[in-house]
C-alpha cells in the first residue's frame, strides 16, 4: 500500500480525537497440499488480501477490518470507527518513516508441484507397508504472508514471513477397534526443512505407533506422578503459565498470575522463556503484528515470574515494557500479546532415574493439544501415547486419558528436568485467532497430577 | 464487480461452467467490562467461493478478491488434483430471491445496556463481562447459467460472564446465548448470579461412575463432532466411527436428530447451501437408528445419491437438533437424584476423537444430592465414548437452545458416567 495512501487514513482517523491509529495490511496466500485415499485429493488455495484498522483513545479502543480495499469501502470503515470517538477535532499531520529489517527466517528451497507431489506419495507408501494401515492423511501446508504496519507514531514497517508444515496422520484398524498416530514436522522456513530428517524413519515410527494403540488397555485414573516427554509435551507450559502471562488478561486482572510479578509461581527447575527471535522456528517472527522487534523473554527464572508477554495498549493499563509479542492470525483480528516459541530450559536431571523412582505413575511420551481458562487457572491437556509405570519400569500402553490440572499449584510439581530439549510445533488459537506457536522442553517429571481415564 | 467479464476470462482458459457464491458479511460487536467498554468491533468482509468446470471434473476456490490471479490458480489446481470431483451446475435461470430487510442495531444503545450490568455487581459478582454481536449475511450464487439467487438472514450473539474472585480460587459462570432477535442480557445475569452463588462452594467427588446430567451447552459441542462423523467425506475415508452404521441402531432409541434449516424461527435458516443445492428438513437419527449421511454434490455423485444441501465450505449442517423431551431441568434433577451437572467442558478439540469415537474432557459442574443442587465439584476428566454417552440416555429434557447456526441442543440424563477425581 502506497505511503501517501497510508498517511492519508492515518491522519484522517486521528481527527476526531483517538489518540493513537494504526493501519495494517495484509496480502496472503495459504497452499495445502492434500493426500488422501494414496491420491492428492486436493491442492487448497487460499488467497487473502484485506485491512484492519485500530484506534485507541487511553484504554478504549476500536477496531475494523475490511476486505474491500477501494477507497470508498476504506473511508466508510474510517468513519465508522472514529465516529465512536467524540472529543475535540483536532488536524494531524502524521509523516511515515519507513523501517527496514533483515528476515531473521530466510527461505532456502522450494519444490515443485510434482516434487511435492512425489513427497506425499513417498509418505503413503511408506505407512501403507504395515497391513494393519488403512488410511493415510498427508498434508504439505504452506504460507505467504505479506504485512505492512504504520501507525500514529510514525512507524511504517513491511514483512514477509513462510510457513511449512508437513502434518500426516496415519490410520490402522483390526475388527472394530480403531486408532491413529500424528506426525507433525513445521518451521518459519522453506523445503529445507526436511534436509536432515529421515522421513521415511518417522512415517514408519508414526504408523507402528497407531498400530501398537489397537492394542492399548484402559486405565481407571487417579492423581499420580507424571512423567511428560520432550517437545510437545511442553504443552503443559503453554496451558499452565503461558496464556496466564499474557498482557490480555493479566492487563483486566484476568490471569491467576495477575499480581504475582517477582514472587515464586513455579518450582526451581523451571525457568520458562518465549523467544520469537529463533530463526526458522515455526513460532518466529522478524516483527510482530505492531511492527515491533521480536524478543527474547525470559518468563519465568529458577520458578520466579519474571517478565509478563506485553502489547503496546495492554501496556498502558499495566506500565511494562512493550516486548514483540503482539500477534493475530490475519487482519480480520485485532492483534494482542500472545507466545511465540516457548519452552523450558534444560535441566541436568536423568530420566532412567525419574522412572525409577516412581511406583505407579504414568509416562506421557507424547502429548496433543490443551486449553486453559486462564481467570481460574484451570488447564487441560490430552496425551496421544501414554503408557503405565509400575514399580520403576514403563509397561503397558493405554488409551483415552487426558490430564488436568490447575496454574496455582501443579507449576510448584515440576520435580526433575532433564537435558533432551526439543520442540513440536502447533497453533494456538486465542483471543486474536490461530497463530503458529512453538513449545518445547525437556522431560521433566511432574510430582502429582490429575489423570482422567475410565475402566 | 463484473462477473460476466470473469467468466468470460475463464471459458477462455478452458473452462466451461463457472458458479460462484457470495457471502457478503457485516458484524458490529462490543465488549464491556463491568461499566467500562473495552473494545468496540466492525467488520465487512465479502467472500467469493468459485467453482469451475475444466474437462469432467471441477476445481475449487475460495478467495478474499476476484482476479486474473484467481483464474491461474484454478488452472493450477486442475494440473495437481488427482481426485476427480463431479458436480451438477445450478440451470434455474428463475430469479429466487429471499433477502429481507436486515435491521441494522444501534450499537450505542446495545453498549449502555451492557454497561447497566455493572448494577448486578456485589459481595457475590465481582465482575462482569460482556460481548454482543450482531451480524447479517447475504448469500448470493451466480453462474454462467443465468442463475442469480440470493437469501439472507441477521443473527444476535451474547456471551455474559460473572467473576467471584477469592484467594483460594477465582469462580466463573458464563452463557453464550444465539437469537435470530435482540437478546435479553438482564435475564442472562439474573440466572447465571443464581448459578455463581451455587457453584462458590466447591466439593472433592471419588473417581467412579456417576449419573450425570450432560447441559445442552455441553452436549450441543458433541454434537458438533457428530456432524463430523456423518459427513460422507469423512465416511469414505474411513476416518469416523459411524462409517458402515448406514440404517443401524447405533444410539438409544429415545435420541432423535433433525435438521430444519427452512424453520425461519431458527437461527441457520437458509434456502440453499453454498453449492446452491436446495435446502430440506430432514430427520436423521430416529429413535437411535442413522438414517442418512451428509452429502455435499462431489460425494454424492461418488455414491449416486443426491446432495443433502449441507455444504457451507465443507459439509455441515443448519439447525441441526436432538429433538427435546418433556422434563424441564428442574425434573431432570429430581430424576438424578444423586448424580452430577456436567455444565462444561475444556479440551474438546484436542480430546474428542471422532475416528474411534473416544471422549475424555476436563469437566465441571455441579452436584446433585437427594434430588436437589447442592455445590459445585472441583475439576474432573470425563472419559466415555459416543456409543456409550449417546446409548446410556435415561431422559432428554425440554431446554432446547442454539449457541450457533450449525446445531442446537436440549440437556440430556446419562448414566453411568466414569469419572476420574483427585
Amino acid at each position: 500500500m502506497d505511503t501517501v495512501v497510508l498517511e492519508g487514513i492515518i491522519n484522517s482517523c486521528l481527527d476526531t480525537g483517538c489518540d493513537f491509529a494504526e493501519v495494517f495490511y495484509e496480502e496472503t496466500i495459504k497452499r495445502n497440499y492434500n493426500l488422501v485415499d494414496s491420491k492428492i485429493k486436493t491442492l487448497s488455495l487460499v488467497p487473502i488480501k484485506g485491512i484492519g484498522i485500530r484506534l485507541a483513545l487511553g484504554n478504549e479502543v476500536v477496531y475494523g477490518s475490511t476486505n474491500k480495499i477501494d477507497q470508498d469501502s476504506i473511508n466508510e470503515l474510517i468513519n465508522t470507527l472514529k465516529n465512536k470517538f467524540n472529543d475535540n477535532v483536532k488536524i494531524a499531520n502524521v509523516v511515515l518513516h519507513e523501517e527496514v529489517v533483515s528476515n531473521i527466517n530466510p527461505i532456502k528451497k522450494n519444490l515443485s508441484n510434482e516434487e511435492k507431489v512425489a513427497f506425499l506419495k513417498n509418505i503413503d507408501s511408506v505407512a501403507r507397508k504395515f497391513d494393519l494401515i488403512n488410511q493415510v492423511e498427508a498434508m504439505l501446508i504452506e504460507e505467504n504472508r505479506n504485512i505492512t504496519i504504520a501507525n500514529s507514531l510514525g512507524k511504517l514497517i513491511n514483512s514477509s514471513n513462510n510457513h511449512l508444515r508437513l502434518y500426516t496422520t496415519i490410520y490402522a484398524e483390526r475388527d472394530e477397534e480403531k486408532a491413529s498416530s500424528t506426525l507433525s514436522i513445521g518451521g518459519s522456513v522453506g523445503y529445507e526443512l526436511f534436509d536432515n530428517i529421515d522421513i521415511d524413519k518417522r512415517v514408519q515410527e508414526t504408523a507402528k505407533n497407531a498400530i501398537s494403540k489397537l492394542d492399548a488397555k484402559y486405565f481407571k485414573g487417579g492423581e499420580l506422578p507424571v512423567i511428560i516427554g520432550p517437545g510437545f509435551g511442553a504443552v503443559i507450559f503453554h496451558e499452565a503459565c503461558g496464556h496466564g502471562l499474557e498482557a490480555t488478561a493479566v492487563s483486566v486482572h484476568e490471569s491467576v498470575f495477575s499480581d504475582k510479578f517477582g514472587e515464586r509461581i513455579a518450582s526451581d527447575k523451571v525457568t520458562l522463556i518465549d523467544d520469537g527471535t529463533i530463526a526458522n522456528l515455526w513460532g518466529s517472527n522478524t516483527i510482530d503484528d505492531e511492527g515491533n522487534l521480536t524478543n527474547r523473554n525470559v518468563l519465568i527464572k529458577n520458578g520466579i515470574l519474571n517478565c509478563y508477554l506485553v502489547d503496546y495498549l495492554n501496556n498502558r493499563k499495566m506500565n511494562k515494557t512493550v516486548n514483540g509479542c503482539s500477534r493475530r492470525q490475519d487482519y480480520t483480528y485485532m492483534p494482542t500479546s500472545r507466545m511465540s516459541n516457548t519452552y523450558l530450559e534444560p535441566g541436568t536431571d536423568k530420566i532412567e532415574d525419574m522412572i525409577k523412582s516412581i511406583d505407579y505413575g504414568v509416562y506421557c511420551k507424547d502429548m496433543g493439544g490443551g486449553s486453559v481458562n486462564p481467570i481460574t487457572g484451570d488447564f487441560n491437556f490430552a496425551v496421544n501415547d501414554a503408557y503405565l509405570i509400575e514399580n520403576g519400569e514403563i509397561t503397558d500402553q493405554i488409551k483415552g486419558i487426558s490430564l488436568i490440572g490447575n496454574s496455582r499449584d501443579i507449576l510448584m510439581n515440576v520435580e526433575a528436568v532433564s537435558d533432551d530439549l526439543d520442540f513440536g510445533c502447533g497453533i494456538c488459537g486465542s483471543l486474536s485467532g490461530g497463530v503458529p506457536v512453538t513449545i518445547g522442553q525437556p522431560t521433566i517429571k511432574v510430582s502429582k497430577i490429575l489423570v482422567g481415564g475410565r475402566e | 464487480m463484473n462477473f460476466n467479464l470473469f467468466f468470460d476470462k475463464a471459458l477462455g482458459l478452458g473452462f466451461s461452467k463457472v458458479q460462484i457464491t457470495i457471502t457478503d458479511y457485516c458484524s458490529s460487536e462490543v465488549k464491556v467490562s463491568n461499566n467500562e467498554v473495552l473494545y468496540d468491533q466492525a467488520c465487512s468482509h465479502i467472500g467469493y467461493t468459485v467453482v469451475a468446470l475444466k474437462g469432467n471434473s471441477v476445481y475449487k476456490i475460495n478467495t478474499d478478491y476476484l482476479d486474473d490471479s484467481i483464474l491461474k490458480l484454478l488452472d493450477e489446481k486442475s494440473t495437481i488434483e488427482e481426485e476427480k470431483k463431479e458436480f451438477t451446475f445450478l440451470d434455474d435461470t428463475s430469479k429466487n430471491n429471499n433477502v429481507d430487510d436486515l435491521k441494522i442495531i444501534d450499537i450505542h444503545e446495545i453498549t449502555n445496556k451492557l454497561k447497566s450490568l455493572d448494577s448486578y455487581r456485589d459481595n457475590l459478582v465481582h465482575k462482569i463481562n460482556s460481548i454482543y454481536e450482531a451480524t447479517t449475511v447475504i448469500k448470493r450464487i451466480i453462474n454462467n447459467n443465468g442463475v442469480d439467487i440470493s437469501s439472507s438472514r441477521t443473527n444476535h450473539v451474547c456471551s455474559v460472564e460473572l467473576i467471584n474472585e477469592s484467594d483460594e480460587k477465582n469462580t466463573v459462570v458464563f452463557k453464550d446465548k444465539l437469537d435470530t432477535k435482540e437478546i435479553d442480557v438482564d435475564l442472562i445475569v439474573s440466572s447465571l448470579k443464581e448459578e455463581l452463588g451455587i457453584k462458590i462452594n466447591e466439593e472433592s467427588i471419588t473417581t467412579g461412575k456417576y449419573n450425570c446430567i450432560i447441559k445442552n451447552n455441553v452436549l450441543n459441542v458433541l454434537l458438533g463432532y457428530i456432524i463430523g462423523g456423518i459427513n460422507a467425506e469423512r465416511v469414505s475415508e474411513k476416518t469416523t466411527f459411524l462409517e458402515g452404521k448406514l440404517n443401524k441402531k447405533v444410539f438409544s432409541e429415545k435420541l432423535n436428530i433433525k435438521e430444519e434449516p427452512l424453520n425461519k424461527d431458527l437461527p441457520g435458516y437458509t434456502l440453499f447451501d453454498d453449492e446452491g443445492t436446495f435446502t430440506y428438513n430432514k430427520s436423521i437419527i430416529t429413535n437411535g437408528v442413522l438414517n442418512t449421511y451428509l452429502y455435499d454434490k462431489k460425494e454424492a455423485l461418488k455414491n449416486g445419491c443426491e446432495a443433502t444441501g449441507n455444504a457451507y465450505g465443507g459439509i455441515s449442517t443448519r439447525n441441526m437438533y436432538v429433538v427435546p423431551g418433556n422434563d424441564n431441568f428442574d425434573e431432570l434433577v429430581k430424576k438424578v437424584n444423586n448424580g452430577l451437572i456436567i455444565d462444561e467442558c475444556m479440551g474438546y478439540h484436542a480430546s474428542v476423537h471422532i475416528n474411534n469415537g473416544e471422549i475424555s474432557l476436563q469437566a465441571f459442574g455441579m452436584i446433585i444430592r437427594d434430588g436437589k443442587i447442592v455445590s459445585s465439584f472441583k475439576p474432573v476428566v470425563m472419559t466415555t465414548n459416543f456409543i456409550e454417552l449417546l446409548s446410556n440416555i435415561e431422559e432428554i429434557g425440554n431446554d432446547l437452545e442454539f449457541p450457533h447456526i450449525g446445531c442446537g441442543c436440549p440437556s440430556i440424563l446419562v448414566k453411568d458416567i466414569s469419572i476420574a477425581s483427585k
